[in-house]
Formats: structure tokens, sequence, C-alpha cells
């Protein structure tokens, strides 16, 4: 995890206010590649990414899972096409805050500039 | 039927709940490939084999519908717990009928385990699961020599079970079922080029195989964090094959298609001919056993294999294989290189036969993946075939011409 001054290009992992699970940076990765499915409290995780042509969606994938977009790609569609897992919810930054604001169970990112007060950041790179 | 099997899905697809959201997604393979080197078989032609079960292979002319494909993948929730999933795959290789590949109903016991009953992938090498999705791995597809087998699905049950320890997730699944694959075409093709006995130059045997894996129980672990996945894999099934027409030659000599000439290759315990009729070609126990995994660095990933299959016959029939793979993770170019090779051994003298090895053979890759969209991605592949086993008739089951394929493929999901 790093603090940088660069706002405009840090990443925010977002959760819901309420949700008071312990969530590590090990976790995030293990959530956003699909091996860890629940929250430490026990509740499945929503998992929800940002559209193809958002930059923020290249940035995570390479600062946080360190695999390019092309083999985060491919890795879900093992998951997907042989029933091991659901890759996450595609959603633009409005979207994303509004499910995140919504529902305690979600889990996503935004750039650290769009983040309001509707949402709990609990880590950025 | 088939008409019949998908109306019959699409009902059970749509029984449960009438307001279900039914999730389409999809993969699918355009490949063209062409044989550029290497030496003639019995049938005349230079040939390199790239699916055994759905006998496609090229030859020196390009060719595209061997190994294209497309898949349409449906899953609905007929309950909160309850999830059910069919893939339709159609092949170039098979005219195009679509296949239900998978069928399943999964069923959340706990949190932490699930039962799935129906139709799916065997899980048998580590890429045998998703052997079908191009878009998921590196080549154009995975070393032919290994995923031989004409069995890659079964029907039964899976129960899996999965908890996260320390960072490592853990991924424990028994399974069980059964499989049969009627008129397999590939006994034929491997009769007619010296892989069962020689035929004379041009001979053309027909007939096809009927094989049923039965009695499959098997076990698998798979291990992961976030820069290495490792999967152990173990089951054992009971292997008949059998035959309508095995064990002569029809040889045409004037090529008026009337056979001038019969021999008959094998015989019956009380020395009489088999000439025709239900012939049973194996009738034993297949074990296999193998290890597998994947790990991703910066700028690389290491892919390995390696698997042991055992026959449970008179020839007390060994199969070491493995495969290994490296490739470069460049953002939108992956080159990558792979080597596979497998060997049949002889352990025990069957009736003088002889033990050693009675086939071995590799296949080296070289290869470019160019991730051209966000869901396609282009390949170019260069294979080596050699065949490097014992060309004489006791010691060689199976004799495969060397040659060299060149291959493109775009794959896609959707």
């Amino acid at each position: 995890m790093v603090v940088s001054g660069a706002t405009s290009a840090d990443i925010a992992i977002i959760v819901n206010p309420a949700n008071t699970a312990e969530i590590s940076t090990d976790d995030i990765k293990s959530l956003f590649s699909g091996r860890q499915k629940s929250f430490s409290n026990g509740k499945t995780a929503l998992l929800l990414s940002l559209e193809e042509d958002n930059p923020t969606r290249s940035e995570f994938h390479d600062a946080v899972l360190g695999k390019s977009d092309a083999q985060m790609k491919a890795y879900w569609s093992k998951l997907l096409f042989t029933g091991k897992g659901t890759p996450p919810k595609e959603t633009s930054v409005a979207e994303m805050l509004e499910l995140i604001a919504d529902n305690p169970n979600t889990i996503g990112y935004i750039d650290a500039a769009s983040v309001n007060g509707n949402v709990k950041v609990i880590a950025t790179f | 039927m088939r008409i019949l099997i998908l109306l019959l899905i699409s009902t059970v697809l749509t029984a449960f709940n009438t307001q279900a959201e039914i999730r389409v997604s999809g993969y699918g393979s355009i490949v063209a490939g062409k044989v550029i080197s290497g030496d003639p078989d019995p049938s005349g032609d230079v040939e390199f084999q790239v699916d055994f079960y759905d006998y496609a292979y090229y030859i020196e002319e390009w060719d595209w519908e061997q190994e294209s494909m497309v898949a349409l993948q449906m899953s609905t929730d007929i309950s909160d717990k309850m999830t059910a999933t069919i893939q339709l795959v159609a092949k170039g290789a098979d005219e195009w009928k679509p296949d239900v590949d998978w069928f399943y109903v999964s069923y959340e016991l706990t949190e932490n385990s699930t039962l799935m009953v129906g139709r799916r992938m065997l899980p048998m090498y580590y890429f045998s699961e998703y052997m079908e999705v191009g878009y998921a791995y590196p080549w154009i597809r995975p070393p032919a020599n290994l995923y031989w087998w004409e069995i890659t699905q079964f029907n039964g049950a899976t129960y899996l079970h999965n908890f996260y320890l320390n960072n490592w997730s853990v991924d424990v699944s028994v399974f069980g079922g059964r499989e049969t694959q009627r008129n397999i075409k590939s006994h034929d093709f491997w009769r007619n080029r010296g892989g069962y006995y020689f035929p004379p130059e041009g001979t053309y045997i027909a007939g096809t195989a009927d094989v049923t894996w039965s009695e499959i129980m098997g076990l698998n672990v798979a291990v992961s964090n976030d820069w290495l996945d490792l999967r152990a894999s173990y089951f054992k099934t009971h292997y008949s094959t059998t035959a309508n027409v095995m064990f002569f030659d029809e040889i045409d000599v004037d090529n008026d298609g009337i056979p001038d000439n019969v021999i008959e290759r094998r015989t019956n315990p009380d020395g009489t001919p088999i000439r025709s009729g239900k012939s049973s070609l194996t009738d034993f126990d297949l074990s296999f056993i193998g290890l597998g995994g994947s790990m991703t660095f910066d700028y690389f990933t290491f892919l390995f294999d390696y698997n042991y299959v055992t026959y449970d016959d008179g020839y007390g029939s060994e199969f070491p294989t493995y495969y290994i793979s490296a490739v470069y993770n460049h953002e939108t170019w992956q080159p990558y290189i792979g080597l596979s090779k497998a060997k049949l051994e002889l352990t025990k003298d069957y009736e003088g036969f002889g033990v050693g090895d009675a086939e071995e053979h590799q296949i080296l890759t070289l290869g470019l993946r160019y991730n051209v969209m966000n869901n396609a991605s282009l390949k170019f592949e260069w294979n080596k075939f050699e065949d490097q086993g014992d060309r004489s008739p006791w010691y060689d089951f199976s004799y495969h011409n060397d040659a060299t394929l060149f291959s493109v493929a775009l794959d896609f999901i959707f």
C-alpha cells in the first residue's frame, strides 16, 4: 500500500460504510482474483469493476493484482467457463458509487479523486 | 434427438422460475493451419494430429475447419443456492453439430462446499477443464500428444470444498461418474496408420469404436496464492473399448470398392479368426495421477504438467507424460515456448512380447499471442512433432509421422 501525493493517479478500494470486516491487502488481491469469496465477517463479497475503457481499471490490475488487462481477462474466462467463479460486475464510476452506497456486501475501486461520503475507503494504491 | 435435448434443457432452465435471468456468455476460436514439412504416413499424406478425440488433423494444405469452434454458455439461478449451467459446443471437425459439453446443476451446501451434478469436463490434465477455451491459455491448443483421450467429459457428481488459509486458497474436490462415446473415428484413423498393426500401404479398413469409462472415482487438490497455482489430480476408471470390425484388413487391390483379400490379424483363444462383431479391444482399469501448476512472475509465467497413466492390462502399460511452457507477458504481446513429451512403457512381458518403450514422441512449440482486442487474441504458432520411438513393429504400438505445423488462431470470448 502506497500513500502518494499524486492523488489523481491513486486508486481507492471502497466498500459500504457499514462493512466492518477486516480487509487486508492480501484479502483485496484474493477477492479480486476469485480465490476468496467472502469477507472476514462471512458475507459473500459482490465484486465491482470499472468498465474496460476506464484507465483506472488497467491501473488497478497492474498496481494491485500485478497483471495486465489481458491476463486478468483470460484468467476470469477460465473461472467463468469452468463454473468456478463469476467475473466482477462492470460498472461506471457513478454506478459503482451508487451500488456500494446501497449494498453492504459490495467492494470496488475508483480513482481516489472520485470518492464521496457514501462509501468507505479501506486502502489506496 | 439433439433438438429434443435442447428443448428439454431450455424447459429445465426456465421451468423453475419464469422470472429467471439467464446469463449468456461464450467463447470460440477460428483456427487455420497447414503442415509445412514432414514425412508421409501410410495414408500418403504428411499429417499433424491436433485433436485425437474429434479426429482433427492438418495436411499440407490450408484448412480452417479442423479446430474452429464456438461455444455458448447459459446459466441461471434456480434458487439462491442452486444454479443450472449448460455449454453447447459446435466444432468444425464435427460438422458444426452442437454438442452438450457441460450441463450441470450446482447446489451450495454450505458457504464453503458445493455439490455439482450433471455433465462436466473430467478434471484430468491441468488444462482439461478449459482445454477448449483458447482465450484462457497462451497457446492455440494444449499439447495434442498429451490431451489425446477419447473421453473428456463425464456424467456424475462432484463435491467441492474450498477454504482460505494464510493467503492460500485451497480447493478439494471428489468426483465420480461414467461416460460413453460412440462411433469414435480416431480408432479407425489409427488402425489405418499403423496404430494397431501395419496394413499394406493404401489399405483402408472401415470401422469405429465405442469407448466407456465406468466407475470413475477421483480426487483433485488445488492450492493457490497470488503467484503460485498447484493442482494434484488422481482418478481411476474402468476402460472398455469395443469395435464392430477390428481385426481384419480388407485389401482392395484394383480399387473397385470390393475387397479382394482379407487378412485376419487376430484370433480368438481357440485359434479361430476374429472377423467381425463386437470385440473387446480394451477391458481393464486405468489410473491417472498428475501434478500441474503455474508460476506467475513480473514478466514471465511458467507452466508445467506431469502425469502418469497406468493400465492394469497384460502389458503393464504405463504412460509418463509431461509438458513445460514459458510465457513472456508484455501488455499486448505474449511470446511463448513449450515442450510436451509422451511415452508408452511396457512393464510386463505378455506372452513373450517383451518389455520396454513402445511409443515415444514430443512436440516443440513456439508462438506469439497478440491481444488484439479486450476480448480477442490473435495467435501464431509453430509446432514440431517428432516421433522418437523405435519403428520396428513389435516396439512401436503407434508410429506417428514427424511433421511441422504452422497455425494461426483468433480466440475470443463474449
